[in-house]
């Protein structure tokens, strides 16, 4: 069987479909790497522009010049000393955040960590504030990450300020904003990491992460679909496959057979050229091998609690018209944590988990595929039905999607990023299990159809 | 050549859906048209009550405070949004039998409210923008068109998503649906070329006494004549059902461009044909040019996905100049960006795809000579 296995995967490799498929993934990464190269510019640009503004501008503003001044005197009740110690306040905050912008600025990404610590120690500080006088809801998660917060302030002698800055803006929504940038902030110092990770950021480490997240998801469709839509009707239109099935050997072992070489192929198509792709990008940025942290949802791997986030409801136009599109577990300025409960982790343990899920989706799709090429026999109906299934399961597995019944929809889990980071609502735990019962169906159903059709 | 190749794609089954596939695409438009036009004056309503609720709230906090310009500017925004609100709530209102203003006045009303939103952007206190979820390049096209309206007494309307005619088809024009089109066609034209080759029916074909020119040629230009033929049908049928549904819809009804420019729904609707022709015979081309160098139907069918994976991959990280895709109007008017080069880049893809027809039947004629009995890989 397993030479068997050795010499389909060889032939698969060798014939013409195979190598155009490994072009078209090559020039989708090749593609992917330029669009990156430009993008984390602007995002660390946008970096700068946002903290300038948002941190410096804003809040000062909202305070000084938005009659909240006068208001706090004249309906809150706040004398002399309070509006001082808010001064105090407000200057130690716009003094961290304007050397963080400058540090950005200068490509000191130390100094920036250092000082955005301070600015979101400050923050925290204003959210426990306000929970003491406001009685937010509060939860577990919520005091555990503070006293992270805590211990980093004590390490480092951070001053404790007693005020809250908020009137209206400073709610619990923003509060894993502050906290995640504080734990992430800190862990980068710890580990000498002097680069600014964004979103987009490409290098030797994060290239196959770039590759999961941007291009894996739709690939993985198309390339299933494309590589094997006609496998049965080419047999048969050769004669091979009565050579294979008039063998004495049961017909599931041909099945078998089928489904490891196709995803064996599969995983050399899409690895091959990340490999490559891989290879470039190291030759164009250098490599250095960084353990970053990065935000995840770690309870998920064995939970099935989905996790709400403030990427799904109410919130969502809001932060769409601030210019979000999508959550990524490299900290952004902005709404970096969806949630309160999530937890830094090791990029490569990380980057382990969400390969198994990977290729768990790898041989769902091709299981997929195996069964309707087996149930139906023009190859032409049977694509235009798999891309049809898998069009509308995909179309309708979006990220703010947080209907149960989509939780049985396998594409919720074709980019395993978001489900281990926790912005999609089903959590990894689930991914697994349902990608798992769905590759024993499909298996199941191909066999029996296999036994009883007269495929000869 | 022509009347046989012709007579095997309208016979072909697969064909045959493909054209179905396109008329049932196109009735989708139209049903998407109608539900955006019912959604709209429940959502427009909800967005300005709530803008007006946070103007209402503004102007409240204010009244504690001195008198201002700013003061003065917030009074006068809760105007206009009361006044806006007080007449959707009169068109809304099963009870009223009449509107407050007339077409006119609602255009120029709703000219100046976003002119007002415009002008407080930058302002901490207005933010009613966030909830009109509009930025201010959509603000300045809204006032833009309005402005063109009440300049050239044309009547307005109602919503963006009128059901009639020369609507629906600038709505086809913006929608995805079109690439969809693009790959249909693909999908029906594929095996004209190698369905020789995977039948070893190709040797008898290119002995007769005909020239090899000749036969690619019919082949591509039977090709052209059943995607005209599908598209036309596709385009025609929902087009009926539109102007029996809400009229023909007015032919100078203007769509502000990504520059701020103004077409007129005619000439945005004939340039976008236009447009369309020449990527359909792009793409032909393409598939002639793939097919008759690879001589292999699954082989041939990788690679034009593959093409279309590139294509589809370019648009998702919003690469835009090598993306075909980004020279017909997909999506929106705002992502018709190359609207300035697009008479440029109708000259470019029609030599580019005449360029590579000539380079198929002149690889015709030197391929199939050396072409091996096995047809490709096995």
């Amino acid at each position: 069987m397993l030479k068997r296995i050795k010499l389909g995967i060889l032939s698969s490799l060798r014939s013409k479909t195979t190598k155009i498929a490994m072009i078209c993934v090559l020039i989708c990464e090749l593609l992917m790497v330029f669009h990156l190269e430009e993008r984390v510019r602007e995002e660390k640009k946008e970096y700068y522009q946002k903290y300038v503004s948002l941190y410096t501008k804003f809040y000062r503003d909202f305070w000084y010049k938005d009659l909240y001044y006068r208001n706090a005197i004249r309906f809150l009740g706040f004398d002399e000393h309070d509006i001082r110690r808010m001064d105090e306040a407000f200057d130690y905050l716009c003094e961290a955040t304007s050397k963080a912008a400058k540090a950005i600025e200068d490509e000191d990404y130390t100094t920036f960590y250092r000082e955005n610590i301070k600015a979101n120690v400050l923050l925290t500080d204003s959210m426990v504030a306000q929970d003491q006088e406001m009685y937010l809801e509060t939860d577990e998660d919520f005091f555990k990450n503070i006293e992270i917060v805590e211990k980093i302030k004590k390490d480092w002698n951070l001053p404790y300020h007693d005020v809250h800055l908020g009137l209206g803006v400073f709610d619990k929504f923003w509060a894993p904003q502050y906290i995640s940038q504080t734990q992430y902030s800190y862990e980068m110092l710890e580990r000498g990491i002097d680069e600014l990770y964004t979103p987009s950021y490409l290098n030797g480490n994060t290239a196959l992460y770039q590759f999961i997240y941007h291009l894996f998801p739709i690939l993985v469709l198309l390339i299933t679909v494309l590589l094997y839509y006609d496998q049965f009707a080419k047999e048969k239109r050769q004669g091979t496959i009565k050579n294979r099935l008039t063998q004495p050997n049961k017909r599931i072992r041909y099945l078998m057979e089928k489904i490891i070489t196709n995803t064996a192929t599969m995983l050399i198509v899409l690895l091959l050229p990340s490999l490559l792709c891989n290879l470039f990008v190291i030759c164009l940025n250098g490599f250095e091998f960084q353990n970053i942290p990065i935000l995840a949802y770690p309870k998920g791997i064995t939970s099935f609690t989905s996790l709400p986030n403030n990427l799904t409801g109410e919130y969502t136009p809001f932060l769409q018209t601030m210019g979000l599109t999508l959550y990524s577990g490299f900290p952004t300025l902005e709404y970096n944590a969806p949630h309160i409960a999530m937890e830094l982790m090791d990029f490569h343990v990380f980057m382990g988990y969400v390969s198994m899920m990977t290729v768990l989706f790898i041989i769902f799709q091709v299981l997929l595929n195996q069964m309707i090429t087996t149930m139906i026999n023009n190859p032409y109906l049977g694509m235009i039905v798999n891309l049809g299934i898998g069009g509308i399961c995909y179309i309708n597995a979006g990220i703010t999607n947080v209907s149960e019944i989509g939780m049985w929809n396998p594409y919720s889990y074709a980019n395993p990023i978001l489900n281990l980071a926790g912005t999609s609502y089903y959590t990894y735990a689930e991914g697994i299990v349902i990608l798992g019962i769905y590759c024993m169906i499909l298996f199941g159903v191909t066999t029996l159809i296999l036994k009883k059709k007269d495929v000869i | 050549m022509l009347k046989l190749e012709l007579k095997r794609l309208f016979k072909s089954p697969k064909n045959i859906g493909v054209v179905f596939c396109m008329i049932v695409f196109s009735f989708f438009i139209l049903y998407q048209l109608n539900e955006k036009r019912v959604e709209y004056d429940e959502v427009q309503l909800k967005e300005l009550y709530a803008a007006s609720a946070i103007a209402k709230q503004e102007k409240e906090q204010l009244k504690y405070v001195e008198e201002t310009p700013e003061v003065a500017e917030a009074n006068e925004y809760w105007d206009f949004e009361g006044r806006y609100a007080s007449y959707l709530r009169g068109k809304f209102n099963p009870l009223s039998d009449k509107d407050i203003f007339t077409k006119e006045e609602r255009t120029t009303l709703e000219k100046d409210r976003y002119r007002h939103i415009l002008d407080a952007w930058d302002k901490e206190y207005n933010k009613a923008y966030l909830e009109l979820a509009k930025t201010q390049k959509e603000l300045k096209k809204e006032i833009i068109l309005r402005e063109y309206l009440l300049g050239h007494k044309i009547e307005q309307y109602d919503t963006p998503y009128e059901v009639n005619t020369m609507n629906y088809l600038v709505n086809f024009f913006q929608s995805p649906n079109v690439f969809v089109f693009l790959i249909l066609i693909a999908f029906a034209s594929i095996d004209v070329i190698t369905k020789d080759f995977d039948c070893d029916s190709y040797k008898p074909l290119y002995t007769m006494p005909v020239a090899r020119k000749k036969i690619i040629r019919s082949k591509v230009e039977a090709v052209l004549l059943f995607a005209l033929f599908a598209i036309s049908v596709a385009i025609l049928l929902p087009s009926v059902a539109a102007a029996w549904i809400g009229g023909t819809g007015t032919l100078e009804y203007p769509q502000v461009m990504e520059d701020f420019s103004i077409w007129i729904a005619f000439d945005y609707v004939l340039k976008c044909m236009l447009i369309l022709l020449v990527l359909i015979l792009f793409t032909i081309s393409v598939i002639t040019l793939v097919s008759v160098s690879l001589r292999n139907g699954t082989s041939a069918m990788m690679a034009i996905g593959s093409y279309f994976i590139i294509l589809y991959c370019m648009s998702e990280l919003e690469l835009r100049f090598p993306n075909v895709l980004y020279y017909i109007p997909l999506f929106s008017v705002d992502v018709a960006y190359t609207v300035n080069v697009k008479y440029f880049s109708i000259l470019l893809f029609s030599v580019c795809s005449l360029f590579m027809i000539i380079l198929s039947i002149w690889a015709s004629e030197r391929v199939i000579e050396t072409a091996d009995l096995s047809g490709g890989d096995a």
